[in-house]
């Protein structure tokens, strides 16, 4: 910031402690820390099918049908200071890694995605923005805001294959007295109850990566008249979430609103997206889990087609399917928020594929389980009315195609080089990292600023090949004789993958926007993900996450992995690892424990 | 411009269905911008084709296995990694159906993602269900019977399809009693009996329809949920008749080829509508030339220092 300017942003009160020491910020993110706080956050919500809980399904799906978050639990999550959460702890608040601020986010998720939405994930996602490319005044600033209570929106900009979310497109552009910002868009979340604004804008007519700017407007300072809000966007699910749109009328920006250089706005964009994208689905898939849950809840109670769950081999099968596919969402998540907080070159790629695939999965097994509930998936009150919220949120969280278009669009011009310098066991520079999997261990605090977007190593398909070495030397592991030919197939499937993205033609958008080259990024993205539950698994061994250490989910999750990828001949023998998965997901519904990688203890009733 | 406009512009039709055109008519030849021209009004389009025309030409008994080799030469990079799948299929008319289905499939893909059909990744979802991997700008749907193949297109949710034959005896037979709720069951007594068989063979086909649409095919127990035969809008219904799913659904049932019944089922987002699906505008251009930069930076400083 050149000195002599006022700075823009009004001063908000600080409520900060002030930064925390380098001690204080690794006993923020400890294991025991983090389980602590989100204990907390899951005991202070309670019992979400006690029917006495004042926050539990039932009122959730009464402020769902009014269009509402709850009051009430918006007061608990500013009493928790959840805010904090979102301000890195060098700022005076409590965020030092990715993989444990989507842990603690869980809680909030699992009873209701427009709430953890709605409350202040965006602040985050606008958040990011800030802490990657703010100056240290903005990044006060921003920090203080959030601290204070307060809220930041962010409105992205326009993608080639865009939605009501983010077709519309600001323009930045130079008048007489300074920038003036122009232009409407629809549906930005908290945009009318937000002090801060994250803006990405046009400004530049130029094509390419160098036409887009970044803003971080203080909406108490902008002229009024100048700004308007627009009427709520009615949407299918999310109905809690406040969807509005702002419309600027030349709009004067002060000099200093621009977060980070004219024309970055792409690169700082890139450079966010590698922490968010894999962040936010990992809060997501706990809305998974209560969708898996009262399909169990249900099947438990009533059984399914007529037939008691301990008949029902068909329904066990669709359950712990359901689980399997939590479990592998969690693992690809868990490597990309890690793969952040160690600097790696492909953490945008792996956020990427986070992104793209963990909707998909999550979206297939919420059907996939209301076949279980049969007609009781159109309820929409009573013990098991959360399921069908759960199934309307999903979609929205993960802006369907115009989401997974954007996820394509950073791994596909990738592939060409990943292919020629990464996917072979010579080339792959490394055997993996096991720190990528390590659920609970320790890890550097994120450096924002420093968050990559240039792949050098492909740790996750290192990770694939490493991981069946591994298989062949130890031949006497449990149900091995499923597990050595499903890693065959997968490192078959590596080869072939790498053959094909060899023959792209590098360097070149035209040749690169084809359905072909994007299911080749859909088959990466599988792999990707096998990987991780290889890597999770194999790390674990000896561990104290005794059922991850065992092999059962593994054979599942490779499974369910190789039937998408369309590979086979699929070895027979799957019932006794179903049997183990299915064991473990009936412990923990009764436990009660939640149903990802971490088993956290659940609130119960009383 | 003025915010009722800007509104306008992206809120979902609430009935998209109700303007959708009739099916059309495709051979390999098109009217593919018909389709295309559809697909971009209405958001949705529903094809049908008959299967002889999508087979290769007939060939002779006594011709030669060279000719047969040539011929899958030919399909094998069409058909992708469904081609081992045909190559093992032994009933003939199965394998036929499955060549002409696929064969649509990739056509219409291709001709709505503006694309050359062999660059079109079918895949199938765990279920069984068919769709275009990497390409969710467009849902697909794919029925067939007897010589009748139906593919449904959107891009605006999840699309399900069905065709029967009209003729179909479901009226009395055992199946009938799997098909209907009891609000149903209700529903049909009352109506004239010459009108009950074709009543059932259109709830039928919706029924595949909406549970295709949520990927779940047959495992979805049609007694589950229904609709109420001969209401102006269809909507799903509990089975004792009380509302089900909610606006976010449309339904339509035509006659088609005059044989057939056929049924489509849409799940609508409401995320607005993309009219641009073409494969080639999908990349978006700012993320991926900076992300071309940086690979060429990192490239040529590695040839400079290795």
């Amino acid at each position: 910031m050149a000195s002599g300017t006022t700075f823009a942003l009004q001063a908000v009160p600080a409520h900060t402690d002030g930064p925390a020491s380098a001690a204080q910020v690794a006993l923020l993110a400890s294991e025991a820390a983090v389980q602590k706080r989100t204990a907390d956050l899951e005991a202070r919500f309670g019992d979400p099918w006690d029917t006495a809980n004042p926050l539990g399904h039932g009122p959730i799906l009464a402020a769902d049908a009014k269009g509402r978050l709850q009051a009430a639990a918006e007061d608990l999550l500013d009493d928790f200071r959840l805010n904090a959460e979102f301000v890195p702890a060098a700022l005076g608040g409590r965020l030092v890694r990715a993989d444990t601020l989507a842990r603690i986010l869980r809680p909030v998720f699992r009873r209701d995605q427009s709430l953890g939405v709605g409350y202040g994930v965006f602040s985050l996602l606008a958040g990011a923005s800030v802490w990657a490319g703010g100056s240290a005044e903005q990044q006060r600033w921003a920090a203080d805001l959030l601290l204070g209570g307060g809220r930041l929106a962010v409105s992205y900009r326009e993608l080639a294959h865009g939605n009501a979310f983010l077709r519309d497109e600001f323009r930045l552009t130079q008048g007489g007295k300074g920038l003036v910002l122009n232009g409407t868009k629809r549906v930005i979340i908290n945009a009318d109850r937000a002090q801060g604004l994250v803006v990405v804008c046009r400004s530049s007519d130029e094509p390419g990566s160098q036409a887009h700017s970044t803003l971080l407007l203080d909406r108490g300072r902008l002229p009024a008249g100048r700004v308007k809000d627009l009427a709520p966007y009615p949407m299918v699910g999310m109905r809690g979430c406040r969807m509005t749109g702002l419309a600027f009328d030349d709009c004067p920006v002060p000099a200093d609103g621009l977060l980070g250089a004219v024309g970055g706005g792409v690169e700082l964009a890139l450079k966010s997206f590698a922490f968010t994208r894999s962040v936010l689905p990992a809060m997501v898939l706990a809305g998974g889990d209560t969708a898996l849950r009262t399909a169990l809840r249900f099947a438990e109670q009533r059984g399914v087609g007529g037939r008691p769950l301990p008949r029902n081999p068909q329904a066990r099968r669709t359950l712990a399917g359901a689980f399997t596919d939590l479990l592998i969402c969690d693992s690809l998540s868990l490597a990309a928020m890690r793969a952040a907080g160690h600097h790696r070159g492909i953490t945008g790629v792996y956020a990427a594929a986070t992104k793209y695939l963990l909707p998909i999965l999550l979206n297939d097994a919420v059907h996939e389980l209301s076949v279980l509930l049969g007609s009781s998936i159109y309820v929409r009150d009573g013990e098991f009315g959360i399921f069908q919220k759960h199934v309307r949120d999903l979609p929205v969280t993960s802006l369907g195609h115009a989401g997974a278009a954007a996820a394509l669009s950073t791994i596909s011009p990738q592939l060409p080089a990943l292919a020629r310098r990464c996917w072979q066991p010579a080339g792959a520079g490394d055997t993996g990292d096991p720190s990528l999997f390590a659920l609970r261990q320790d890890q550097p605090a994120l450096a924002f600023s420093r968050l990559e977007t240039s792949p050098d190593s492909d740790v996750l398909c290192a990770e694939l090949l490493a991981a069946a070495g591994f298989l062949e030397e130890h031949p006497d592991l449990e149900f091995t004789a499923v597990l050595q030919p499903l890693v065959r197939l997968l490192t078959a499937e590596l080869r072939r993958l790498r053959a094909a993205c060899t023959t792209l033609a590098p360097l070149s958008r035209h040749c690169l926007a084809n359905p072909q080259t994007y299911a080749l990024a859909d088959r990466y993205t599988l792999l990707l993900a096998a990987a991780a539950c290889l890597g999770v698994w194999r790390h674990q061994q000896g561990g104290p996450d005794v059922f991850l250490a065992r092999s059962g989910w593994l054979v599942s999750a490779l499974l369910r992995i190789c039937t998408r990828l369309g590979i086979g001949p699929l070895p027979a023998g799957a019932p006794a690892p179903e049997a183990q998965v299915f064991a473990e997901l009936l412990r923990r519904h009764h436990q009660p424990s939640s149903f990802d990688l971490y088993d956290s203890p659940l609130a119960a009733a009383g | 411009m003025s915010t009722a406009v800007a509104a306008a512009a992206v809120l979902p039709a609430p009935s998209a269905l109700a303007v959708l055109s009739e099916p059309v008519l495709v051979t390999p030849a098109g009217p593919w911008d018909t389709v295309r021209r559809e697909l971009a009004e209405h958001a949705s389009v529903v094809l049908y084709a008959r299967l002889g025309d999508w087979l290769p030409e007939s060939r002779p008994q006594e011709q030669d296995s060279a000719a047969d080799a040539e011929a899958d030469s030919a399909l094998a990079p069409l058909l992708g990694r469904d081609f081992e799948r045909y190559r093992g299929m032994t009933n003939q008319d199965v394998r036929a159906r499955f060549l002409a289905s696929r064969l649509l499939l990739k056509y219409a893909a291709g001709a709505v993602l503006e694309a050359r059909p062999a660059d079109i990744d079918l895949a199938y979802k765990p279920g069984g269900r068919p769709y275009l991997r990497g390409c969710d700008q467009v849902d697909i749907s794919l029925s067939h019977t007897a010589d009748l193949l139906v593919v449904g297109v959107t891009r605006r949710g999840w699309i399900g399809v069905d065709a029967e034959l009209e003729s179909r005896r479901l009226e009395g037979s055992a199946v009938e009693r799997q098909i209907c709720t009891p609000h149903e069951t209700e529903l049909i007594s009352r109506i004239e009996q010459r009108r009950r068989n074709s009543t059932l063979v259109r709830l039928w086909t919706l029924k595949e329809a909406y549970s295709k649409a949520i990927g779940q095919g047959l495992r979805f127990r049609f007694t589950e949920f229904g609709f109420a035969p001969g209401a102006r809008r269809m909507q799903v219904l509990r089975p004792d008749g009380t509302p089900g799913a909610g606006d976010e659904w449309s339904f339509r049932t035509w006659t088609v080829a005059g044989d057939y019944t056929v049924s489509v089922a849409l799940f609508d987002f409401g995320f607005g509508d993309t009219a641009d699906i073409a494969a080639q505008t999908m990349l978006d251009e700012g993320m991926v030339d900076a992300l071309l930069r940086e690979a060429r930076r990192a490239e040529n400083h590695r040839r400079t220092t290795g």
